[in-house]
């Protein structure tokens, strides 16, 4: 045994001594690891007791006895929330993912933020006057606003922040949104023009002036998205390539404070005492972690590391009568993209045929049953209408079930074009849209009694096969960036292979129309009509469902908001009684 | 022997440089950009040229190629396209040790079970233990070590409250997923030790052995264990690389901030920087691994001596 | 009897030499096969798990004749059956039946478990022989080959491979047997390289044997427990293998299935429904400790140096 011990010995001492120069500053524990190559489990079992117990004391917000049912109190204000993916960046310019959105909201503020009913509310602005074509924006900022480090905030700093969006230095796709609306964005964009002559203008401290290039009805809205908040300029710059890598390397403006920040074990985030509204702020701490698995964010939910946690569909069965089970619907709409010009389904009664041979309420109540709603058309339930009723009660349902008419299309198109034709469905590889294809395979052969093939590939993959227009159909989503039906509408109008080819005269004017109307009832009615042609008339996509998400959540949090849209979650509204 | 080490580590050198290129071309040709893929095809032309200039993803492969060799010959592994502003070598280096902590606890773990089982069920072969031992070698390859991870986080963590659920922060955290990870590493070593000591048990030289009179304790020790281990040897050489470079489905279960996610990661989102970063570490650390085990060889078989000697 | 010659001759009588019978051999002559066939029958162990796996196999071609279901037929007023007269193993997600479900993706799974297996033996034996044998200089071009492959990032070309390449079971087959030999390769290299300086050999050569035939009758036989023991991991590792690859997105489509992807799909549901993750597993589970005990009884039956 002494040889093979040795040697047991060596290997150790070869792979720590590898492993040891990668090991940085994370000094923690390895001894007890190494110690001991005969020993089982028994050793560590004991070891670990103690352990767990100074793990449980460090944290305030772990009950003393982590061993399962009861409902722990949160104690002392924190709030424990996870995302199912890492924390990616908290540069603003470069963040496009929820996970960002969501640290970056509550440690950042705009002009405006949205409230507990998702309208937008003064935030750093105290209000704003239009000039009456509804183009020219004047801001007032609050009185004693303060970055955290104890810098005033200026209309100077949006301006930077703004800029720095909308010129070349942003890498996360967003530019659009400011530079559709602002004069001269595209252009400072492409270097055609100077800053100076960019529609946005720090009056004075306290000023800010914008200028639009159509009339906006909900840039009010706009304002409150993360790549709308202000940046202070000298920090940034100072800090340069390293600005938003550590909590150390930024200054904040919103609710709360980031204490530490690591993209795959998550944040710690601390009230804001220098933010202008704290005396409204009531958690004191909140941790973002990082879980990827389902069932081990529920098993740390009942262990009470957890306020909150999603629900699976089968989950949902269980919960579904418990206290502190919730559910709620996102401005996100999952559907068929056909592509016009693809064989066999350049035919609009074929398409029309797949359409209505879907029956959405099984797969939005027993397929997926974890909040999401069938879809009755491409905009999704709760986006605004006309201010009594919304879009989609103005609308009503464009995209029913009706397998009659579904077999009466086919027979039609297959007429037309001669034989039946072979159909692929392009998905991504997530297991989500693996379950919405398979259903909608087996809607197609019950109600068509047609074979489609799904063809799965990564969500690059899958992109590159639509933008290079070689796809039949696909699954594709999109979530809604504000509260208006414009955020889905416009983007049928470019033509592109990723939109099916789609173009439509008619459609591309009412659109145009649309954006430059003032009267928003003429505007609304456009959009409604748009909607109508795109979805009824040319069948260029097929919703599926509106997604959902269903939680337990700890009966003793109030108010912790999750927008349907945007940025999800509020944490300055939370109360834990 | 150091003449034999100089030329392997020189080889290691080639065959990492062939390595690199292959990669780096291969990779070049993964569909997609490193950009939101959704936000990028919504982008005006004009916009996607400026990022991809931004970056030099508009030059020519061989020419990111030569710049990329350059800057790793300057120590300069680029910055990773997914964690924005963040250099590939603090990416990989912060995620490295959680990955390595676990993957030896797990390797130490399986070899110490695994071994000693293995060793007893051939020395009391057809006996309770012997079958005892077969049955876990059996199941520890055939249950998916995500549904082991999963039971052990439900009973273990949840149900018992010995050990945290998740999370990563004291060695406590590590246990868990060091005994998920070790269940297929221990099946594998006692299997190989078992069949190739019931092997040697059968040899000329351990009758001869017992004929001398040694007692059994040292007849087991020193000639049946010393020359069941090579194939052992052989095998623990990619486990050992496996298990430190992390695995998916443990590390996503337990929420360890492990290396595992992140090469699958950085492959679907065309993480170019951070995927030859990994590579380069993957592939140096498993040459270094196959490395040591040819130099252990001659170390545990008298009988082997390294080639390279006696053709040179 | 001193006088043996006065005896008379009569009482002799001349030995016929039948050459015939002198060559007769009592035993029948057995190849090595059936040798070893004929020990193996003797392992009783091994004769049930070979019964069993003929029976998973039977049921793997004909278990959807058994059931009156077909494996992709949903029913959405069904989901999440528990199990049932109706439907022996319930049903999943979309109503499906699971007893069809889990013989179809049997069949599904050995059909990938055993084509990769024998590109592994082919590839990774013939590999492995090949740059023991030829030592020195081959012998480390050879390996460097291997660490090589290793190297590139196989998720890369898999992934590419799916570019262009429709998903399906020819495309898993490829990518898995990409490197899925190497380990196969490297047992076998030491294995010999262990064997070859053994007195056996020596001897072998001594007496003038070819190298073809010490390769054929002496290295290879007393490499088969290696290569067989390896075997019975790469069945398992290739069917998590195809799991593992149906999850990221190049495995079956929908609605075909494995076993892989039935534990995987059961996994999801455990808490609620373990048993759409049990009855998968335990079929696994069975096809692979028969395939381990009859794989130890296949090394003793065919091992030379068993024989008696």
């Amino acid at each position: 045994m002494k040889k093979l011990s040795l040697f047991i010995l060596i290997i150790s001492i070869v792979l720590i001594g590898l492993t040891g120069c990668s090991g940085s500053k994370e000094s923690t524990t390895t001894a007890p690891a190494t110690v001991s190559t005969e020993s089982v489990s028994e050793p560590t079992v004991e070891a670990t007791a103690e352990t767990e117990k100074e793990t449980v004391a460090t944290e305030e917000n772990v009950p003393t006895e982590p061993v399962t049912s009861g409902v722990p109190e949160t104690a002392s204000g924190t709030i424990t929330v996870y995302d199912t993916n890492e924390i990616r960046t908290l540069v603003q310019w470069a963040a496009s993912d929820t996970q960002s959105f969501t640290v970056l909201n509550n440690v950042f503020e705009g002009l405006y933020r949205l409230g507990i009913d998702h309208q937008p509310e003064p935030a750093l602005a105290t209000g704003y006057t239009v000039s009456d074509d509804k183009l020219t924006y004047t801001f007032t900022l609050r009185d004693g606003i303060q970055w955290s480090n104890g810098t005033p905030i200026t209309a100077k700093d949006f301006v930077f922040a703004w800029l720095k969006q909308m010129g070349p230095d942003a890498t996360n796709g967003y530019s659009f949104i400011m530079n559709d609306y602002i004069v001269n964005g595209t252009e400072y964009n492409e270097g055609k023009v100077k800053a100076e002559e960019v529609g946005v203008k720090a009056i004075d401290d306290k000023t800010l002036e914008v200028d639009l290039k159509t009339p906006t009805p909900y840039f009010i809205r706009l304002t409150t998205l993360s790549m709308y908040f202000p940046l202070n300029e000298e920090f940034v710059t100072s800090q340069g390539d390293q600005y938003g890598v550590k909590a150390e390397n930024m200054i904040y403006s919103g609710p709360y404070v980031i204490t530490s920040y690591d993209p795959v074990v998550g944040t710690t985030l601390e009230k804001n005492e220098k933010y202008w509204d704290a005396a409204n702020v009531a958690v004191k701490n909140v941790n973002i972690k990082i879980i990827k698995d389902q069932s081990a964010a529920l098993n740390a939910y009942k262990a009470g590391e957890l306020s909150k946690v999603l629900l699976s569909s089968t989950d949902v069965a269980v919960y579904k009568n418990d206290p502190e089970f919730h559910s709620q619907s996102e401005f996100r709409t999952t559907y068929l993209q056909f592509n016009t010009t693809a064989k066999g389904l350049d035919n609009v009664n074929i398409r029309k045929a797949l359409g209505y041979s879907i029956d959405r309420s099984i797969l939005a109540d027993t397929i997926l049953a974890d909040g999401s709603a069938a879809a009755e058309g491409l905009v999704s339930f709760g986006v605004a209408g006309d201010g009594t009723s919304t879009f989609r009660e103005l609308n009503g349902n464009l995209s029913p079930f009706d397998p009659e008419k579904a077999k009466e299309y086919w027979a039609k198109g297959v007429e037309e074009l001669g034989e039946a034709p072979q159909l692929t469905l392009l998905i991504a590889d997530d297991s989500v849209t693996k379950t919405v294809a398979t259903f909608v395979q087996s809607q197609f052969k019950d109600n068509l009694g047609i074979d489609v093939a799904i063809d799965s590939k990564t969500s690059k993959a899958r992109n590159e096969l639509m933008d290079n227009n070689n796809y039949q159909f696909a699954i594709t989503a999109w979530g809604a960036d504000y509260d208006d039906a414009m955020t889905y509408l416009d983007l049928w109008t470019n033509g592109t292979p990723y939109r099916g080819n789609y173009s439509n005269e008619t459609y591309n004017k009412l659109i145009a129309d649309a954006k430059k109307e003032t009267d928003e009832a003429k505007r609304l009615t456009m959009m409604l009509d748009a909607e109508k042609i795109l979805l009824d008339t040319d069948a260029v996509i097929s919703p599926l469902y509106y997604r959902g998400f269903a939680y337990l959540q700890k009966s003793n949090i109030e108010n912790l908001v999750t927008h349907p849209f945007g940025n999800p979650i509020e944490f300055k509204y939370a109360r834990i009684k | 022997m150091g003449k034999y080490i100089l030329k392997r580590i020189l080889y290691l050198f080639i065959t990492l440089l062939i390595i690199i290129t292959a990669t780096f071309f291969l990779m070049k040709r993964l569909p997609g950009t490193p950009f939101d893929s959704e936000r990028f095809s919504q982008m005006p032309p004009q916009q996607q040229k400026q990022l991809l200039e931004k970056y030099g993803l508009d030059q020519p492969v061989s020419v990111q190629y030569l710049k990329y060799l350059n800057n790793l010959v300057h120590g300069d592994l680029g910055v990773s396209f997914f964690y924005t502003g963040r250099t590939v070598k603090d990416v990989i280096f912060g995620r490295i040790w959680p990955s390595v902590l676990i993957g030896l606890q797990a390797v130490l773990l399986g070899l110490a079970v695994g071994l000693t089982l293995g060793i007893i069920a051939a020395w009391k072969h057809n006996s309770g233990i012997d079958y005892f031992t077969m049955v876990l070698a059996v199941l520890g390859v055939s249950v998916p070590n995500f549904v082991v991870a999963a039971l052990l986080q439900y009973y273990v963590g949840l149900k018992w409250g010995i050990l945290p659920v998740a999370f990563w922060g004291t060695w406590a955290h590590s246990v868990l997923p060091s005994i998920a990870l070790s269940f297929g590493a221990t099946a594998m070593f006692a299997r190989f030790i078992r069949t190739e000591m019931l092997d040697v048990l059968e040899q000329d030289y351990i009758i001869t052995a017992r004929a001398k009179g040694l007692n059994q304790f040292q007849v087991l020790m020193a000639h049946a264990v010393r020359n069941s281990i090579i194939p052992v040897v052989t095998i623990l050489g990619p486990i050992v690389v496996n298990l430190l470079t992390g695995s998916l489905a443990v590390e996503s279960i337990f929420s360890v901030p492990g290396i595992g996610s992140l090469f699958v990661e950085s492959i679907k989102s065309n993480d170019y920087a951070t995927i030859m970063g990994l590579t380069i570490f993957y592939s140096a650390f498993y040459i270094l691994v196959v490395m040591i085990v040819d130099i252990l060889y001659s170390v545990i078989d008298p009988r082997i001596r390294i080639q390279g000697n006696k053709d040179e | 009897m001193e006088n043996y010659q006065d005896l008379p001759l009569d009482l002799f009588e001349k030995a016929e030499v039948n050459l015939d019978e002198k060559e007769h051999i009592a035993k029948p002559s057995l190849t090595a096969f059936q040798d070893g066939w004929i020990r193996l029958k003797k392992n009783k162990a091994a004769v049930v798990s070979l019964f069993i796996l003929i029976l998973i196999f039977l049921f793997a071609v004909f278990g959807p004749i058994f059931s009156s279901y077909d494996y992709a037929k949903t029913d959405y007023h069904h989901t999440f059956q528990l199990p049932s007269r109706e439907h022996i193993f319930g049903t999943d997600q979309f109503g499906r039946d699971q007893f069809a479900r889990i013989w179809y993706g049997t069949r599904i799974s050995l059909l990938i478990a055993f084509a990769a297996a024998c590109l592994d033996i082919f590839v990774g034996v013939t590999y492995g022989a090949v740059s023991a044998l030829a030592g020195g200089k081959v012998d480390a071009v050879m390996q460097r080959i291997i660490e090589i492959l290793v190297g590139i990032p196989s998720l890369i070309i898999i992934i590419l491979l799916m570019m262009v390449m429709p998903a399906g079971i020819g495309t898993i087959i490829i990518a898995m047997s990409i490197t899925g030999w190497v380990n196969m390769a490297r047992l076998v290299r030491a294995q010999i390289l262990k064997l070859k300086s053994q007195e056996f050999v020596l001897a072998a050569r001594i007496l003038g044997t070819n190298s073809r035939k010490i390769i054929l009758k002496h290295l290879i036989p007393n490499t088969m427990g290696v290569i067989v023991i390896n075997t019975m991991f790469t069945i398992p590792s290739a069917i998590f293998t195809e799991a593992f690859l149906s999850f990221i997105g190049i495995g079956l489509s929908e609605p075909r299935a494995s076993l892989g992807v039935l534990i995987n799909n059961g996994y999801q549901v455990l808490h609620n429904f373990p048993h759409l993750l049990i009855y998968p597993a335990i079929v696994i589970v069975l096809i692979m400790v028969c395939f381990s005990i009859l794989g130890d009884g296949l090394r003793d039956a065919l091992d030379p140096r068993m024989r008696k």
